[in-house]
């Protein structure tokens, strides 16, 4: 069917046409700043919720930020966003060992995904309201460093941290490709309604929040 | 067709459902979890009526100017390259699809799970096009193996039980498996993982669509959706006309009140944003997104003022979980893609003419709870009440039924005549209940009162009615 008719068509159901419509402008919501001790606080409150669905998020001064990293993903094969994305105390300890990342074509890409054991990704906020991490798409982010390898770890400043939704939207309004929030492991309960963790998404998610202001 | 056939339709349906016993038993266990998951998340957040206001205010405002919403959305997301089509009912939906699908020489589309693909019937629209349909979704894949209809919205599959579903699953890898959730979950995610990287097509839903950025919006908790919108090359979506807000803000309000109400969630796993397909210098993501906007009898529900609010739902589910009728015989019995409240009255809205779902209206209690749990306030026994009308004024229930109901409502306006009616009515209910067969016998072959017994159980009739009571009360004083 044609747009035209098709618009025409809901007017009509309407009793006649909408005036146009577009935001307006006054409804933009600027983004909070936050004091340490509020950054702090916003933090328990996003580690306590991401537990309580299943996942893990640990503050980590970023002198101890990088053998933490080596720790988890010990010389499993791992696939990681544009290393320039990341803290910088964390990226050599990301890239050692058998590293993939967005600078290879996209069919050894996807294949390396496939294969790894872990997917490390930044996130562009942390929302404490939920215990949810939000990812971004883009060149350097490619999606399926967070969907197909079976753990994803997420390593993000404090400063990332907002308190609620709304507030991590208010980034958004440049439409990327594709933005995510994702808040803790893929889960299931078709089956007797019982409860199982990851399905086809990764099966654990866990979260470094970086705390650059602590030694 | 007559009035009586379409009641027995749903009758036996749901007696068959109250003889199995799993059946009952795991539609009240999901039901009062999915309850009580929302009732917690209800008493934790101080919020949630505020929310509730402003998310039934932000649907019933994008619902209000709906065509001006639509064109501004359509702008945005051509913008960002969607490919967008309109379908005016099911078949030009399917078509739509089926062409894509042809056009990419698509052999597999692997699909997230949409209930507009199952209103729509796509699958048997692609398999009939020899494209291979494959539900991903948990729940979905297994009511495909066993060749069912999902009988929850939000999970289909809760009148299966785990015995059955390892049987499907050995049936279709020849292996033996446990009957361990984890290892039929793990079964599910290792056979589905090929068919994700292997998949032409991916087909979902839309929960909603974003106007002021164009966007679509999948909510899930499994993972499915987004493997299906990010690996195959081609992404199709299907999304109701109706399924849109106008801002970014009222979406915020959607992420917070669909899952809290569909599973008592804060939030579900994934709330996953599409803008377009994957822009230049994106390693992944589908080259192509198409957005089929679905209209298929959503207008002509637009249009009747009565029951245009029920545009505002959200398929959460609660309603289902809420409801006594629905709780008691699960999906199945409704004989609709949608069933419980929401079921009984978008069905025959749907399909206007389908006197077999108008019927539907009938499976209520009425008491409302369908109402108190929406998070966008649809008032559901209202439309019921106001669709038992239609169907009286149709002479849907049967002309005797139908003459008796107008009768009734002569007397009912009358004091005299209603007193009179209703002693009447209570000697005689307590002779049949007290006169065994015999009254039994002269009731149930009484013409209306007939059709109405079989459907409802005779109340216990007391003595004296309220007014009655009351004057006396008033004598004492």
């Amino acid at each position: 069917m044609e747009a035209e008719a098709f618009y025409a068509r809901i007017s009509a159901a309407l009793g006649g046409a909408s005036a146009p419509w577009s935001p307006r402008v006054d409804q933009v919501v600027r983004p909070v700043a936050r004091t340490r001790a509020e950054l702090l606080a916003c933090c328990e409150e996003f580690a306590l919720r991401l537990a309580k669905v299943g996942g893990v998020a640990e503050r980590l001064p970023a002198g101890r930020a990088a053998a933490r990293v080596v720790e988890l993903l010990g010389d499993a094969p791992r696939v990681h966003v544009g290393l320039e994305l990341l803290p910088a105390c964390v990226r050599d300890a990301v890239a050692r060992g058998p590293a993939t990342g967005p600078e290879v074509d996209a069919s050894r890409w996807r294949m390396a995904c496939a294969q790894a054991e872990w997917g490390v990704t930044d996130a562009v906020q942390l929302v404490a309201e939920t215990g949810s991490t939000l990812l971004l798409a883009g060149a350097r982010r490619p999606r399926a460093a967070s969907l197909l390898p079976r753990r994803h770890l997420v390593v993000a400043p404090l400063a990332r941290m907002v308190a609620s939704i709304d507030e991590a939207l208010v980034h958004l309004r440049e439409a990327p490709s594709q933005w995510l929030l994702a808040t803790g492991p893929s889960r299931t309960s078709d089956i007797e309604n019982d409860l199982t963790i990851g399905v086809h998404g990764p099966g654990v998610l866990h979260v470094l929040v970086v705390d650059e202001d602590e030694g | 067709m007559s009035g009586l056939e379409i009641h027995d339709a749903f009758l036996d349906r749901a007696r068959q459902a109250l003889g199995k016993e799993f059946l009952k038993q795991a539609v009240r266990r999901t039901t009062d979890r999915l309850r009580d998951g929302r009732t917690v998340a209800v008493a934790e957040a101080p919020e949630f009526e505020a929310w509730r206001d402003a998310l039934s205010e932000a649907r019933r405002r994008a619902i209000g100017r709906l065509d001006a919403v639509l064109r501004a959305w359509v702008e945005r997301a051509r913008a960002h390259g969607v490919q967008v089509h309109f379908a005016a009912d099911a078949r030009e939906a399917c078509e739509i699809v089926v062409d894509i699908a042809r056009s990419k020489g698509a052999r597999l589309a692997a699909k997230g799970k949409s209930m507009l693909s199952e209103e729509i019937e796509l699958n048997q629209a692609l398999e009939a096009a020899c494209v291979e349909a494959l539900e991903t979704d948990l729940g979905e894949w297994i009511i495909q193996l066993a060749g069912e209809r999902p009988s929850h919205i939000i999970l289909p599959v809760v009148h299966k039980p785990r015995g059955e579903i390892r049987e499907l699953f050995e049936r279709h890898g020849g292996e033996p498996l446990s009957d361990e959730t984890r290892v039929l979950a793990g079964y599910a995610r290792d056979r589905l993982r090929a068919e994700f990287l292997r998949a032409d097509l991916g087909v979902t839903g839309c929960n909603m669509a974003i106007a002021e950025t164009g966007s679509i919006a999948l909510f899930s908790n499994e993972g499915n959706g987004r493997m299906v919108s990010t690996l195959p090359r081609t992404h199709v979506a299907l999304m109701g006309v109706e399924r849109i807000v106008e801002t970014q803000a009222d979406f915020a309000h959607l992420v917070r009140l669909l899952p809290r109400s569909a599973t008592g969630q804060r939030v579900t796993t994934y709330v996953n944003v599409l803008s377009g397909p994957a822009r230049p210098g994106e390693l992944d993501g589908p080259e192509e997104l198409h957005v089929v906007v679905v209209d298929a009898g959503r207008t002509a529900q637009l249009a009747e003022r009565d029951y245009r609010e029920a545009l505002a739902c959200v398929r959460c589910g609660a309603c289902l979980n809420a409801c006594p009728v629905y709780s008691a015989v699960g999906g199945h019995a409704y004989g609709t893609v949608y069933p419980g409240p929401i079921g009984a009255v978008i069905e025959p809205l749907y399909a206007r003419d389908d006197a077999r779902r108008a019927e539907l209206a009938d499976a209520s209690s009425l008491c409302g709870a369908c109402h108190e749990a929406c998070p966008v306030r649809i008032p559901l026994h209202d439309m019921l009440v106001r669709l038992r009308q239609d169907n009286a004024r149709r002479g849907r229930g049967g002309a005797m039924s139908s003459a008796l109901q107008r009768i009734a409502a002569r007397a009912m306006a009358v004091p005299f005549v209603y007193d009179a009616a209703g002693r009447i009515a209570r000697r005689a209910a307590r002779l049949a209940a007290g006169g065994g067969e015999l009254g039994r016998w002269a009731l149930g072959s009484t013409p209306g009162v007939r059709e109405l017994l079989r459907r409802r159980a005779l109340p216990n009739m007391p003595r004296r009615s309220f007014r009655e009571l009351w004057d006396e009360l008033e004598r004492e004083r």
